[in-house]
């Protein structure tokens, strides 16, 4: 065990909380060691600082405000909805592989006869709509103990018309830039446009575009594969809702603009998100592209990471007539910690999203030309690498 | 009243034995959610519906299997306050003020020790919340960090990880009464 190791054991060690054999590592290294000791005892003052807390004002005495909440209460079990849900922030390229889940526990019938309804009812989607907004807040936190935050919005909309036609809008801003990216495919052919803007006017100079190719290009196969021919009950059905969730409740039914929906609460289960993407990984290997695997990758290495906590939880309104996902919404948090040569910075990320499904209402797709076939301004006709 | 009777009796409906449970743990659970939000209002908040929760859920609970209410009973304590977090659609890191309950509720200490006090609880709630949640639970209310983990659900890792940086993040912010 190197100083590095035992370093991560010191709090531990003050605390009480080693066993034996680490214990003696410990000490062994702590007799030759002075910062090693300085550091610990610092944790023993903390320790002790913190502890003080155990004293406190007196407390209110709340057994009879319980009881008497208790007794007058309907005790009827009734359904709790969250203000909000948590859902997890994924790379936009990744929205498409990372439809979110559900298990139906199958309260009121069991989970194959839901999933057999639910197969038989994506193989009727024509078109589809959704809009996915999420509201992101990220506190940063330096070592010399100051502290910054910040706030992002973006959004997705995507429609498709049930042939090869679909059209998808990313916008996202924090609150010094916007950003804009579009997507058109279009009997055959696919579009593009992407600016970013700068809504900050003290900066005068301009803000370099980051999107490159490359991006486009994970967004195209994310869009390829949500819409590939045979591929669109893959991308809608609830059975595919996979069992990414745990703990799921059922909180009874909810009318949704007038559908009457099951609703189901869940936490995401990590392991198997990270399965899932492995998978998707090791039999998609020769049809992603570099930067998507690279995409999926990171998020499996941060699912990994045991120093990272995330935490997402999830509302989904699901159509008791068609067994279709109307609504999702949800919560997360993450807290994770960036080491840099200058430092650390821990960051804690908390994200609402919500998300929108509609089926088989008319869509209508239009290429990003003018009448005279020429291309409307800041599009360009995407590419495919091997025409290149 | 032991507590396996305590949980049978409420499983039966029994509210004496409901009355129990909360003699037996109304004082650390509203203690712990105060220390953790560091306001006396939404801990009292808190605690009153971590409280309902259990009159609503024991009795659904699987009475074959064994039930642990101390763990039990933090862990929907905790749940209660990171719903509160969220709802707010932040993490806090510092909200001065939050503690004028200590200052005017205890007027038993010297004045230094109010001081100390009110600087120990502010560094604390600057801590981002996850650390914070599990230095409570260990020094402030004793557990171990096995104990936190099971009432977590993490792992015993993730507990010893949180712990050393939340108290690296306390002894950067805490300034022994001066403000930093």
């Amino acid at each position: 065990m190197n100083h590095k190791d035992i370093e991560k054991l010191l709090s531990a060690y003050a605390n009480k909380e080693l066993n034996e054999e680490q214990t003696d590592l410990v000490e062994k290294h702590l007799a030759s060691c002075v910062n090693c000791r300085e550091s610990l005892k610092q944790f023993v003052e903390s320790g002790q600082q913190i502890m003080a807390l155990k004293e406190t004002p007196s407390l209110p005495d709340m057994k009879a405000s319980i009881m008497s909440g208790i007794i007058m209460r309907d005790v009827k079990p009734r359904p709790r909805k969250l203000a909000r849900v948590a859902l997890v922030a994924v790379p936009v390229a990744v929205i498409g592989v990372c439809l979110l889940i559900l298990q139906l526990t199958g309260f009121f019938m069991s989970p194959a006869q839901i999933i057999e309804k639910a197969f038989a009812a994506s193989q009727e989607i024509k078109t589809y709509y959704t809009f996915h907004e999420t509201k992101m807040t990220t506190n940063y936190q330096y070592d010399n103990g100051n502290t910054y935050s910040r706030e992002s919005l973006s959004s997705t909309e995507i429609s498709y018309d049930g042939s090869e036609r679909y059209h998808m809008l990313i916008n996202s801003s924090t609150t010094d830039i916007a950003s804009r990216i579009e997507l058109i495919s279009f009997d055959g052919q696919i579009y593009y446009y992407h600016d970013m803007r700068n809504l900050n006017s003290a900066i005068q100079e301009s803000i370099p575009d980051y999107v490159t190719e490359d991006d486009i290009r994970m967004l195209v196969e994310s869009a390829n594969k949500m819409f590939a021919a045979d591929n669109i009950e893959n991308t809608v059905s609830v059975d595919k809702m996979l069992n990414s969730l745990t703990d799921i409740k059922n909180l009874g039914d909810e009318v949704l603009n007038g559908v009457k929906c099951f609703h189901y609460q869940g936490t995401l289960d990590k392991e198997k998100i990270i399965a899932q993407n492995e998978k998707d990984l090791i039999e998609n290997s020769d049809s992603l592209s570099q930067k998507m695997k690279d995409s999926l990758q990171t998020l499996i290495d941060f699912f990994r990471n045991p120093e990272n906590e995330i935490q997402y939880e999830y509302e989904l309104w699901i159509s008791k007539d068609k067994y279709l996902i109307l609504r999702i919404e949800g919560i997360q948090n993450i807290s994770s910690t960036l080491n840099l040569p200058t430092g650390n910075i821990m960051i804690e990320g908390s994200g609402v999203i919500t998300a929108t499904y509609r089926y088989n209402e008319p869509v209508i797709i239009q290429a990003p030309l003018t009448p005279d076939g020429e291309l409307l301004d800041g599009w360009h006709i995407y590419n495919k690498p091997e025409d290149n | 009243m032991d507590e396996s009777t305590a949980i049978a009796g409420l499983r039966a409906g029994n509210l004496d034995a409901f009355a129990g449970i909360i003699d037996g743990y109304q004082t650390q659970i509203i203690r712990y959610l105060y220390r953790l939000t560091g306001d006396l209002e939404l801990a009292r908040d808190l605690t009153q519906d971590t409280f309902v929760q259990a009159f609503e859920s024991i009795p659904k609970s699987d009475p074959s299997s064994l039930f642990q209410l101390k763990p039990w009973l933090f862990k929907v304590a905790t749940n209660k306050a990171m719903q509160y977090y969220r709802r707010k659609n932040i993490i806090h890191f510092i909200h001065l003020g939050q503690n004028h309950d200590v200052s005017t509720s205890d007027n038993r200490d010297p004045a230094g020790e109010i001081i100390e006090r009110l600087s120990v609880q502010e560094a604390l709630c600057r801590i981002a919340v996850q650390q914070r949640t599990c230095l409570v639970l260990h020094f402030v209310e004793g557990f171990r960090y096995r104990e936190i983990a099971d009432t977590l659900g993490i792992s015993e890792d993730a507990v010893r990880m949180r712990v050393m940086r939340g108290q690296q993040a306390f002894r950067k912010f805490y300034s022994g009464g001066n403000e930093k």
